[in-house]
């Protein structure tokens, strides 16, 4: 793909519309410096890859590029734009690309937008068609880690880069989850402590030298047997150790410190006890409370109804006399007992269901009642130990004031707390279950009033609200409680000499988070194997382009631009240095050189500034030559800064031959007198040539100029038609 | 060679390393969508497991 014509507006150093074509071959560009020629490479560089080389490569100053795109002369209406037409034989298409706000851009391939362009691909990694003089710097006289970068950009190995730098940040920024990392310092945190007693010192050693978990574990029990004086079983010694220490703790102060949080089966059950008790009260409950007041009626039925069954019995044993006084019962009396029986029966099968109802109201009450006590008893239990502390305090202060005055200060606090807590909600379970006795004595006595039932709803939510603030009272003094433990621990340690005893309960009892340990450095030490796998991979295929077919190509083309005035110091290839294990270095390319068949440390140390610069040349020759790169174009910008003399002659016949093997080039200098000899020694292919003139707010003003001079294109003419061996295009191309 | 073809053969030769199975977890992780998080991720499952095994 060879590029026909550029039109530039509104884009870097270009203002207004302007358009550029290009000879199929060789154009050749010459301006001053500050004339805006920079800024065509940069408009043709933007369009093919959104950005320039020169504001990617700035990260440090993004700021001072920003915004950089545009051209500040451009009307703000107006959209800056970049257009070139690109061919192939016949084939053709048009490039455009629009800049946005925010150095954003839209594409558009012959007139239709598109997100990317049709070269556009995973496998665009191909050499980029730029050798631009700022970029040589980046390549040679950077240190080697970015040279590696450069290399890798300008080899088309970006994304084996991008894989490597993936892999290194994985390795090297790689955060934990919590979880890890809170073992991780648990781990470390106890053999940290072990480490300070002189006798477990080694113990710690073991550990951080990386020993196995039975090593460090065999270290352990031996250090065990010590403390305990007898054989004892591995099993054992455990337990033993525990008892050893609680013994020789309980003789300096006996009590502990325990605040247990409630456990999640507590929590779920308060909470449904809570929404039971503050709801037990309810407008149906208040009615069948007050429906029972009729059974003191119920009852009266039923003992009437017992007396009619009794006396119709009765009547069926001695008919016709009373059994009780032996007087006449006559016909009428009979019916008249009968009559009273049925009715008093029919009466029993009515309040029945009342009864029934008198019993559902009993049974909950009673099953409030063991609610309430169960609920009640949840919270002694948690806080008994913790609270029976309160007589101890101090005796605790005298042991704990001295070296942790504020853990002793924090659980004093917290007993007084939650004892006053405690004493509210005893408070309100007293009132709240003396209600539920009212209740169930009226039930009872057949007194109910709605006065009774009422005030046990209100003593229920009351008992409600103080069993939830003791919940918050208790979770509150948790990390109190824990904080002045764990002091009480240690300086009960100190005061009965069980310090090494407690690292070692501790040792004995986290062995599986020890093994936990291991793995997780095991593992997190395959990570940085695997970092290292890649580097290697990375490194080797990087070495075989570089020292294979990139040395040999650049040495061709420097081969050619050495001069006879050249002294024996020349580069002579490129390489991946070498650890002193064997191993390749990562992210690291060195340039090789020698002096009279000797190696010097570096062509970067060794070389002349002219001399690197040539062979900064050579090397983006050499890898766009080498590269499958779809573009048959290379734009070359002010090639020749620091050359002399000869080396920028050398470096015309390099140009003249690159067309001869095909490129299309775009050539653009400073240097009018390079530029013309490049034209005289390259008239024949005819070319383009444009001069910069000038510059003002518009942008760089670029005038066409004739390749020769009439009577020397004439003269050319004239000598192709006379050469035998010259063929018809020749004389196409001169007469063009 | 772009980064998904590294990564494959990168694999191939793990897979002939029977001694790694994490790396190969690892790269195999990072082949779906070639980003360091999916990378992040698998090590972070990795390591869980281990922290949450049952004594």
């Amino acid at each position: 793909m060879r590029i026909r014509s550029l039109s530039v507006e509104g884009f870097r150093g270009f203002n207004e519309h302007r358009e550029i074509h290009f000879d199929d071959r060789l154009t050749v560009f010459y301006a001053p410096n500050s004339y805006g020629k920079t800024s065509i490479t940069e408009a043709l560089e933007w369009l093919l890859y959104g950005y320039t080389s020169k504001v990617k490569s700035a990260e440090y100053s993004k700021e001072e590029y920003k915004d950089s795109y545009r051209n500040v002369h451009f009307p703000d209406d107006s959209v800056p734009c970049v257009t070139a037409v690109f061919g192939n034989g016949t084939e053709e298409m048009t490039l455009r690309s629009e800049l946005l706000a925010d150095d954003r851009y839209k594409h558009y391939l012959d007139g239709k937008e598109v997100a990317v362009w049709p070269f556009e691909s995973d496998d665009l990694s191909a050499s980029k068609p730029f050798i631009l003089q700022h970029a040589l710097k980046n390549l040679l006289l950077v240190k080697p880690s970015d040279r590696y970068q450069a290399f890798a950009l300008l080899l088309g190995l970006d994304d084996l880069g991008r894989v490597q730098d993936d892999f290194v940040s994985f390795a090297t920024r790689y955060r934990q989850p919590a979880e890890v990392e809170r073992l991780c310092a648990e781990v470390d945190g106890m053999f940290a402590t072990a480490e300070g007693k002189v006798m477990l010192a080694n113990v710690s050693k073991l550990y951080k030298s990386g020993k196995s978990v039975d090593d460090v574990y065999a270290a352990v029990l031996a250090a065990c047997a010590t403390h305990l004086k007898t054989d004892v079983e591995q099993g054992d010694v455990l337990p033993r150790l525990i008892s050893l220490r609680n013994e020789k703790a309980e003789a300096v102060f006996a009590k502990p410190i325990k605040l247990d949080a409630y456990s999640d089966q507590q929590t779920k059950q308060h909470k449904v006890d809570i929404e039971y008790f503050t709801a037990f009260v309810t407008e149906e409950l208040l009615g069948q409370y007050l429906e029972l007041a009729a059974l003191a009626t119920v009852n009266h039925i039923h003992e009437r109804a017992r007396f009619f069954d009794l006396g119709v019995e009765l009547l069926g044993k001695s008919a016709g006399s009373c059994p009780l006084c032996g007087r006449p019962v006559d016909d009428t009396l009979a019916e008249h007992i009968r009559t009273c029986h049925k009715e008093a029966s029919e009466d029993r099968k009515e309040s029945a269901q009342l009864d029934q109802r008198r019993t559902q109201v009993q049974q909950s009450l009673s099953s409030l009642k063991q609610r309430l006590d169960a609920n009640h008893l949840v919270h002694v239990s948690l806080t008994r130990d913790f609270l029976a502390l309160k007589p101890s305090l101090e005796q605790l202060r005298g042991i704990l004031a001295e070296v942790h005055a504020s853990e002793f200060q924090g659980v004093e606090d917290a007993v007084n707390h939650v004892d006053q807590a405690k004493g509210q909600l005893d408070k309100a379970y007293q009132t709240a279950t003396e209600a539920v006795d009212a209740v169930m004595v009226s039930v009872e006595q057949s007194k109910e009033e709605s006065s009774v039932l009422k005030q046990l709803g209100e003593d229920l939510v009351g008992y409600a609200s103080q069993a939830k603030s003791f919940t918050v009272a208790v979770a509150a003094s948790i990390p109190a409680a824990t904080s002045a433990a764990n002091a009480l621990r240690q300086e009960l340690d100190v005061r009965a000499g069980t310090e090494d005893v407690a690292v070692l309960i501790q040792l004995l009892e986290n062995r599986k988070k020890v093994e936990k340990k291991k793995e997780i450095d095991r593992i997190l030490a395959e990570v940085k194997d695997l970092r290292r796998t890649v580097d290697q991979l990375v490194s080797t295929r990087i070495l075989e382009v570089i020292a294979g077919e990139l040395t040999s190509g650049v040495l061709g083309w420097y081969d050619q631009i050495k001069t006879s005035c050249d002294h024996e110091v020349h580069f002579c290839g490129f390489d991946v240095p070498r650890t002193k294990t064997g191993e390749l270095k990562a992210r690291c390319i060195s340039i090789n050189a020698v002096s009279y068949g000797k190696s010097l440390p570096s062509a970067v140390s060794s070389l002349s500034e002219s001399k690197l610069n040539a062979l900064g040349l050579c090397l983006c020759i050499g890898s766009n030559m080498n590269a499958d790169c779809p573009f048959g174009f290379l734009i070359i910008d002010d090639p020749i800064q620091s050359l002399d003399v000869e080396h920028e002659a050398q470096f015309v016949e390099i140009l003249r031959e690159l067309v001869e093997q095909g490129k299309q080039l775009v050539v653009l200098s400073h240097n009018k007198g390079w530029v013309e000899r490049l034209v005289r020694h390259c008239s024949s292919l005819n070319g383009a040539y444009y001069e910069i003139t000038g510059y003002d707010k518009t942008g760089p003003h670029v005038k066409w100029q004739p390749w020769e001079k009439t009577q020397a294109r004439l003269d050319t003419i004239d000598a192709i038609v006379k050469d035998n061996d010259a063929d018809s295009a020749q004389l196409a191309r001169a007469e063009a | 060679m772009t980064g998904k073809e590294l990564c494959s053969e990168f694999i191939k030769q793990l897979e002939r390393d029977a001694g790694k199975p994490l790396h190969k977890r690892i790269l195999c992780a990072y082949l779906k969508d070639i980003s360091v998080k999916a990378m992040e991720d698998e090590l972070s499952k990795a390591l869980l497991e281990v922290v949450n095994r049952a004594d």
